[in-house]
Formats: structure tokens, sequence, C-alpha cells
């Protein structure tokens, strides 16, 4: 570090440059380390698992309107089974609204009727007892429905008591402590209780943007809307034949109307639309901010080699190798660099602060700032890396020339 | 002993070549006291900058020491010129940011030299040329003859076997530069070569030998001659 001090006071001497560029890089990395968080942010939400087969799945719907109870219950099952009779299909089920649809059902969930307030949230699945099979959706505690819980009714069939089967992610927030603890326990939904006799790994909600998104119920009874919505799952690979399949036979019928026939692929990219937008976005904010540090460092660097020229050749002339010139500019920037990051650590910290107390949003963790720390560093590092290396090149013999 | 057999020196400024040392043989013997004197533009820096590679010859070899010098590569290079020579220029070039001890220091950070013993050198360094009291002022608080007495004291703490010189009076008043002068002579008179480029006959005469260069060309002149061709009294 013997270059530190003379650096120092090079830098002090000359103090506009580099202190502007110091506010710079602050600014820059106070608008990086949250745009680096909402990205990450969104990264995890984009690619979080859903628990289902995505790449096997897609539905539809079948307008009853105008049909009797007793006739929209048996077309369901006539569908069903004509379905389920298909060779591409592996299984289908009656479902009241798709994961990420933006359609769907909640409630608050109670672990007694009489308290005042809701411990959770949470989303409702109803439908067909095979439904979890048919989504794919991982079984990691407790037991599924089989065919006597199912029944098909005008509501969602709260009354019942066949147990409902929940995410992990809710057991969590009933449970946070032990999640296991969930199975065999009671909840309310509407003040109605409910054993939890299942627990599945990841089940995504039916909204991307839902706060209690993660928190899902599934319950073994299909909700007899005037739109019935079937969920088909395909043999693997087979998605595009099967839905052919499906739509062939059911256009054998030609009363019969087919709705919303959509993979579940796309339903997902529709629902994370903005997300994935915001997501790019984010991206060349970033490495626009990333470019802009590192042209303000690239310059202060190079403007600084330009004006010690003289310097720089007795120094070369005094013994000092090309490596010691460029340890030298890379030590200042890094000065510099250094110097900014923590400025605009500062800055973010008070940032957050503002946004915690005022705007109840959560903090940019730690981490991020050390990401973003690196981030700046190291851009800066490769921004100076030319105009040192021009520094290196200066001939000793510039300490003596008068032009 | 330094040796320059057959160098030569040629600038290119885009298309226009510029002959600045045509190839020239010369010995120096360690422990001369040299003087290239010349018109400006005539080459004598050049020659200077040669002598203590600051510029790489075009052609020809140079023999420091018994090695050759022209292949080394810039790490050695740069050894060389820490370890072995020393230099002092027309206009000082102390580093303004440093004080003058840090001056005097610099090339023994180079050299990696521990810093108990760079302490003492420097210190008795800054004795030699009288400027102890002056040991963290910065460049700009001394007067001109102060920073080339620092600049000479920088020069000399690696110890080196020549001291290369360029008009090292140049930017002095009367006083300072017989100062000046009267150090380079008592460290040519402890066994250091000194090799001075000037265009002052005055302090070409305090040397042991005086060589002309002009237009690239070096020719061994004794005092003599310009005494006579200037009038000067010797």
């Amino acid at each position: 570090m013997k270059d530190l001090k003379p650096i120092i006071s090079s830098l002090l001497r000359a103090k506009m440059a580099p202190l502007l560029l110091i506010l710079q890089i602050a600014v820059t990395f106070t608008v990086l380390v949250n745009s680096v968080y909402l990205m990450v942010e969104k990264h995890a939400d984009i690619t979080a698992p859903t628990g289902l087969s995505e790449n096997v799945l897609f539905s539809f719907q079948i307008p009853h309107q105008g049909e009797e109870q007793s006739q929209k219950i048996a077309n369901m099952y006539k569908h069903l089974e004509a379905i389920r009779a298909l060779e591409s299909v592996e299984r289908v089920s009656i479902i009241n609204s798709i994961p990420l649809s933006n359609r769907g059902g909640g409630f608050d969930i109670k672990m007694n009727p009489d308290d005042p307030v809701y411990v959770s949230k949470a989303a409702a699945f109803t439908g067909s007892y095979d439904l979890i099979d048919t989504m794919g959706v991982k079984l990691i505690a407790g037991e599924s429905f089989s065919l006597v819980d199912e029944e098909a009714l005008n509501d969602l069939g709260l009354g019942r008591s066949t147990g409902v089967i929940i995410s992990k992610a809710l057991a969590q927030s009933l449970f946070p402590e032990n999640w296991h603890q969930a199975l065999g326990s009671t909840i309310y939904l509407n003040q109605v209780p409910h054993n939890i006799r299942g627990v599945v790994e990841h089940l995504a909600g039916p909204w991307s943007f839902w706060q209690y998104k993660k928190n899902n119920i599934i319950l073994p009874t299909i909700f007899l809307m005037t739109d019935i919505t079937f969920l088909v799952r395909s043999h693997e690979g087979l998605r595009e034949q099967t839905m052919k399949d499906v739509v062939e036979l059911l256009m054998q019928d030609p009363h019969l109307h087919i709705d919303e026939l959509k993979t579940f692929t796309e339903f997902k990219e529709a629902a994370y639309q903005a997300q994935n937008a915001a997501y790019t976005t984010l991206q060349f904010v970033i490495v626009g901010l990333v470019l802009i540090t590192m042209l303000g460092v690239f310059g202060q660097t190079r403007f600084s080699v330009l004006k010690r020229r003289k310097q720089i050749g007795t120094r070369r002339a005094l013994g000092a190798s090309r490596m010691e010139i460029i340890r030298y500019f890379t030590i200042e920037n890094l000065l510099i660099t250094l110097c900014g990051a923590t400025l605009g650590a500062l800055l973010t910290i008070l940032a957050n602060n503002l946004v915690v107390a005022h705007l109840e949003l959560s903090p940019v963790p730690w981490p991020y700032l050390a990401y973003s720390s690196a981030i700046v560093i190291l851009s800066g590092l490769i921004a100076a890396i030319q105009p040192a290396i021009n520094a290196a090149n200066i001939s000793p013999a510039e300490a003596t020339r008068t032009v | 002993m330094l040796e320059l057999i057959g160098v030569s020196k040629n600038f290119r400024d885009s298309d226009v070549i510029t002959q600045a040392l045509q190839p020239i043989d010369l010995t120096v013997q360690l422990g001369e006291f040299i003087s290239f004197i010349g018109p400006s533009g005539s080459g004598k820096t050049t020659l200077l900058n040669v002598l203590g590679l600051l510029e790489t010859p075009c052609s020809g070899d140079y023999v420091f020491a018994g090695k050759n010098v022209s292949t080394l590569n810039d790490k050695e290079k740069s050894r060389l010129r820490n370890r072995e020579i020393g230099y002092v220029f027309q206009s000082f070039h102390l580093l303004p940011d440093f004080c003058v001890y840090d001056n005097i220091e610099m090339p023994l950070r180079y050299s990696k030299m521990h810093s108990n013993l760079r302490r003492k050198r420097v210190w008795g360094l800054l004795e030699q040329v009288g400027l102890s009291d002056f040991a963290k002022y910065k460049p700009s608080q001394l007067s001109g003859g102060q920073q080339q007495k620092a600049a000479i004291a920088r020069a000399l703490v690696t110890e080196p076997a020549v001291i290369l010189a360029d008009e090292p009076t140049g930017n002095l008043d009367l006083n300072s530069s017989a100062e000046v002068m009267a150090l380079l002579t008592t460290l040519n008179q402890q066994g250091t070569t000194i090799l001075m480029a000037t265009h002052n006959l005055d302090l070409a005469q305090q040397s042991k030998r005086v060589i002309e260069v002009r237009d690239g060309v070096i020719k061994e002149r004794c005092l003599v001659h310009y005494a006579s061709r200037w009038g000067i009294e010797l």
C-alpha cells in the first residue's frame, strides 16, 4: 500500500473531478441495489415452483347455461368419461379455477372461530377427488381424497366433513415452528371447521400478484358453476395431440361449445407477463447503470493519466515497472469506487429506512449491498484497465521531453 | 564501463522520420565526469536517454558494466534504471504530491528495500544536501536550488554507479548552479560517474571530458577548442 498516501494526496489536490465521480457512483449504486433486489425478486417470482406438471396440462370450459342441475352433472360425467377414454389422456378432472388464471376465490383462515382476526388467508381449489394427481401436485404428508369424498354441489361444499388438503406454505404460516403439526389440526373457513388431512409441497394460487399466493386449500367438491372447467393431463410430450383429440371428440356433438382452451404454460405466461416485462426492463437498467459507471471511471482515469504523463515518465525513470504504474492507477480507481460504493450504501440504508417507515415495504436485504458493491468495484476495475495500460506504456523518456 | 556500439535513434512522427542520433560509438569509463555539449536539438538529451535506458536505440548495442542491455525486457530495464542509474532533470521533476522525504525515498520503494534501511539512507542524503529541515516540505514550498538538491538526493539514494544530469542548472540562479555543480563534482570525486548534458561551457569546463553532440553525431573535444572559439579563459 505504498502508493496509498500519495494517491489520496493527489486526489485531494484536484478533488472536483473525483468528487463528482464518487457522487455519480453513489447515486448509481443506490439505484443499482434496488434494481438488483427488484430483479432478483421478480426472477424468484417468475421461476417459483408452481407444483404442477406444467408441460402436460391444459384446460377448457364447457358452458352449461340453462341446463338443469341433474342434466349438468350427467353431461359433465359423460364428458369426463369420454375424455378419460382417449389414449393420449393420462388424467382429467373438474376444477373451479386454474392456478395462475387470475380467477378464483379465497378465505380468511382462523384457528378458532371466535378469533377476531384471521391467522392467514388462502385461495381454494375445488374439484374432482383426483385433482391432485391430475395437477401433478406432490403430497408430502397425510392422505389424498378418494372417490367417496367427491360430490357435485352448487357451492364450495364448506359444510362437508371430507377434510381439506393444504399447501405447505399455508401449513408453515399456521404453524411457523413446525408445519407438520398442521396435519390433523382443525382450521375454520367461514366459521366452518375443516380437518387438515393432507399437505402438498407446492401449489400456485390463482393470482400471481397476491400476497398469499402460496397459501392454497383443496376441497373434493365439484362446484357446479355455469361453465364447467376441465383440467386435462396428457401423457408426456403429447399435449398438443391430446388437445386436438379432445376437441375432435367434443366437436362430435354439434351443440357443444368449448371455451378457453389453453395450456397451463399459456396461463403462466399471461400471469407473469408484466413481471417478465419488468424483469427485462430491470436488466436493461442494470446494464445501463453499469455502463454509466464504467464510462465515468474510464473518463476519470484517462483524464488522470493524460494530466500526469510527466509524473508517470519520472516514476518510470526512477525504476517503476509497467506493473507498478498499472497498480498505481488501479488503486486510485479502487479508492474512488470504494468511496462511491460506501456513500451509495449509506444512501441506500437511508432510503430503505424511509421506504420501510412510510411505504410499509420490505427493506433491501444486506447481501444486496455486497452484491452491488462487487458489481460497481468490478466494473470500475475493468473500466480502468485500458487507461492504466496506456499509462504503463508511457516511455520513461517522457520525463525529459520538453513538449 | 559503458559502451555504445553503432547505436542510433530515430523518431517517427507520422510520415516524418527524424534521425536524432547517427550510429555512434562511445566508451565511458566508470568514475568519469563527462559533459555533452551542443545546441538545442543536437541530440544531447537523446544520447543521455539512451545511456540511461530511457530510450531504446533503433540499432546497435549498449553494453553496461559488461552486459549487453539492448535486449533486456521492461522489468529488467526498470530494475537496472532503479539500481544503477540516477537522473537529475532540468525541471527537477519532483512529484508534487509527495514531500521531500517521500520524493527521495521513492526509488528505494521500487527497489523493495526494508523501511529501516530506507529511512537511514534518506536521512543521510538529506543531511548531505542540506535539506534535513525541509524533509516534510512539499516541492512547491522549496526554492529552485533546494528542489534540484532534493532531485540530486533522489538520484543518489540507490547509490547508483552513474548519474545522468540533463541541464541540471538550466532553471537555477548562479548561486544555486554553483552549489549544484559543487555537489556533482564532489560526487564524482567520491567515484560516481557523472554524465551531464549542458550548453553552458562554464559548467562543462568543470568536467574531465567534453563531448560535442551536433546533428546526432559526437565529437570528442578538448576544452581548449571551445576556449579559443568562444574566448573563454581556462
